[in-house]
């Protein structure tokens, strides 16, 4: 509607122009242009007028504000409404929305649900006995703990104790297990086990094994846990703060002495291997050579049997075994803290943003291929229209 | 609390229309049947163009032209719309309402030269059509002609006198 940028127009178009305005204006004229002159007059007179009848039903029409479904001539067809496209594109649009969202936080929140289902796996509905089994060693620290509001100092104590088997130095190595028996809400079992497993894989832990066992009277879960060692009280710490902690049993063998020990007969092995070459290199007679390839190959499966002691001594310091028990309790706190309600509240202002970005994210591209379509629509329609112009 | 100014603001755009619609509906129907030619075509669009303009009143804009302006977009668009769909050439001028009482009052010259003028109009293309019909029968000036068309002034002044040129050199052909 708004009119372009200007340039000057042509000084004849221009007079011309204005004897066209005054003439149309009925005002005098140049006698040279009286031609053109009356040329508009002309044209003006052939301006078509509205029948009376038509005229009147239009006014009635306007001052009752253009009701719809009126019917006839005189302004009532129906109005051909344009922009017929934008509902069903908005509503695609709305629903592609919906789709990406719905898909996002599921894929946001659905490490515990994922992780619960494997967890399940294996003995779903089906009642089973959780036991697990104590894996006390000789020389291990035990002790239970009597309730959850024990748990950080538990847990501080379990440090400690761990340190006076091995003290002060960096050398030493442990061999440490635990065991953790977990209760909750019945209804809780599930998303807690979820959570344990949850925990074990971001710290670099696998799950040997889980089983979850559901009843019309509970739930109950236990895992087999192997969370490398150094994780392992990052590990217990996030557990324990998932339910409460009906027992926490730790265990740390010093197994220095038998590392140094493993290492040892690798390296008498390896020694006694180089010696035989040696040896053999020196041999003079055959029978002699063949004594001493005997003793070789005797070697090699001694460095075999070495090298496999020796890992799995050092593997027993590398990883720790964790055996972890969910059980239902109906009189089992909620667990619930300031801080998790803070928690909690961070959760949900974090998924809102979440949401909020994967919206903007999904409708910044829409919105702009809305714009460049409704552009491109309107561009056509515009040269389809004038087109009708056109021969 | 916030329904009274609603509605004043309402009746003022109400008013606002009923006075646009006054001052533009002859101009409008004049305009629509010179580029359709057909006086019942004419009629139609005229109607569905204000009866547009009245449902979308709330976005008219008056920093972006004239009101009158914006209705004869509207009353283009749907005129176009109906050129493009019926593809009537029924010829306007092919009927004068009634040449016996145009001539009795006229005289024969000038008759003659109503009939050469028609004849001329015929000849144009409907672009061109569409500036004399703007200019002489809807009255709109060559800068509202430009914000009809989306064009700019000096370029609606440079074709409003190649249309008129063109017209005189054909009426003066029939002649």
């Amino acid at each position: 509607m708004r009119a372009r940028s200007d340039k000057p127009l042509d000084p004849r178009v221009e007079h011309e122009l204005a004897t066209i305005d005054r003439a149309l204006g009925g005002r005098e004229t140049d006698p040279g242009d009286a031609a053109l002159a009356e040329l508009a007059l002309l044209l003006r007179d052939e301006r078509p007028d509205p029948e009376p009848g038509w005229a009147a039903r239009l006014d009635e029409r306007a001052a009752a504000g253009f009701p719809r479904g009126g019917g006839g001539r005189g302004g009532n067809r129906p109005s051909r409404r344009g922009g017929g496209w934008l509902a069903p594109a908005g509503a695609l649009a709305t629903l592609l929305l919906v789709v990406v969202v719905v898909a996002v936080v599921n894929e946001g929140g659905g490490t515990s649900g994922e992780n619960a289902d494997s967890a399940s796996s294996g003995s779903a509905g089906a009642p089973t006995a959780t036991t697990v089994a104590p894996d006390a060693q000789a020389g291990a620290m035990e002790r239970g703990a009597e309730s959850s509001t024990d748990l950080h100092a538990l847990r501080d104590r379990s440090s400690a104790d761990s340190g006076k088997i091995a003290p002060g130095t960096e050398n030493r190595k442990v061999d440490r297990d635990a065991q953790l028996s977990l209760s909750t809400q019945p209804d809780e079992v599930r998303s807690v086990t979820g959570e344990v497993i949850s925990i074990t894989r971001s710290l670099g832990g696998v799950v040997a094994s889980s089983q979850v066992s559901e009843t019309p009277d509970g739930a109950s879960a236990s895992l087999r846990l192997t969370i490398p060692t150094r994780n392992l009280d990052q590990a217990l710490d996030r557990m324990t703060d998932l339910a409460d902690v009906d027992s926490l049993n730790e265990s740390a063998v010093d197994i220095t002495r038998p590392v140094i020990d493993a290492k040892d007969r690798l390296r008498d092995a390896e020694a006694r291997r180089r010696e035989l070459l040696k040896a053999l290199g020196n041999a003079t007679t055959e029978s002699e050579a063949d004594a001493l390839e005997a003793k070789i190959a005797d070697a090699r499966r001694e460095i075999a049997r070495a090298e496999a002691a020796y890992e799995r001594v050092t593997g027993k310091a590398r990883l720790s075994e964790l055996a972890v028990s969910v059980a239902s309790n109906p009189d089992a706190s909620t667990h619930r803290s300031l801080g998790d309600w803070l928690d909690d509240a961070l959760d949900v202002l974090r998924t809102l943003a979440g949401v909020l970005l994967v919206s903007l994210a999904v409708l910044v591209p829409l919105g702009l291929i809305a714009a460049l379509v409704a552009w491109v629509v309107a561009r056509f329609r515009r040269r389809r229209r004038e087109r009708a112009l056109d021969g | 609390m916030a329904t009274a100014p609603t509605r004043e603001a309402d009746a003022e755009r109400t008013l606002g229309f009923d006075a646009l619609y006054r001052s533009c509906r002859d101009d409008v129907h004049a305009y629509v049947a010179g580029l359709l030619r057909d006086r019942h075509a004419a009629e139609d669009v005229t109607a569905l163009a204000f009866e547009r303009a009245y449902r979308r009143r709330r976005r008219f804009d008056p920093r972006r032209g004239s009101g009158r302006a914006w209705v004869f977009a509207i009353a283009r668009n749907a005129a176009l719309d109906e050129l493009r769909r019926r593809k009537r050439t029924v010829s306007l001028f092919d009927e004068p309402a009634d040449p016996d009482v145009a001539a009795a009052e006229d005289g024969a010259e000038v008759t003659l030269r109503r009939a050469a003028l028609r004849e001329a109009m015929n000849r144009l293309d409907p672009r061109e059509r569409e500036l004399v019909a703007l200019r002489f029968f809807a009255g709109l000036g060559h800068g509202e002609i430009a914000e009809v068309l989306g064009i700019s002034a000096s370029n609606a002044g440079t074709r409003l006198h190649r249309a008129v040129d063109k017209l005189r050199r054909l009426c003066d052909e029939s002649a």
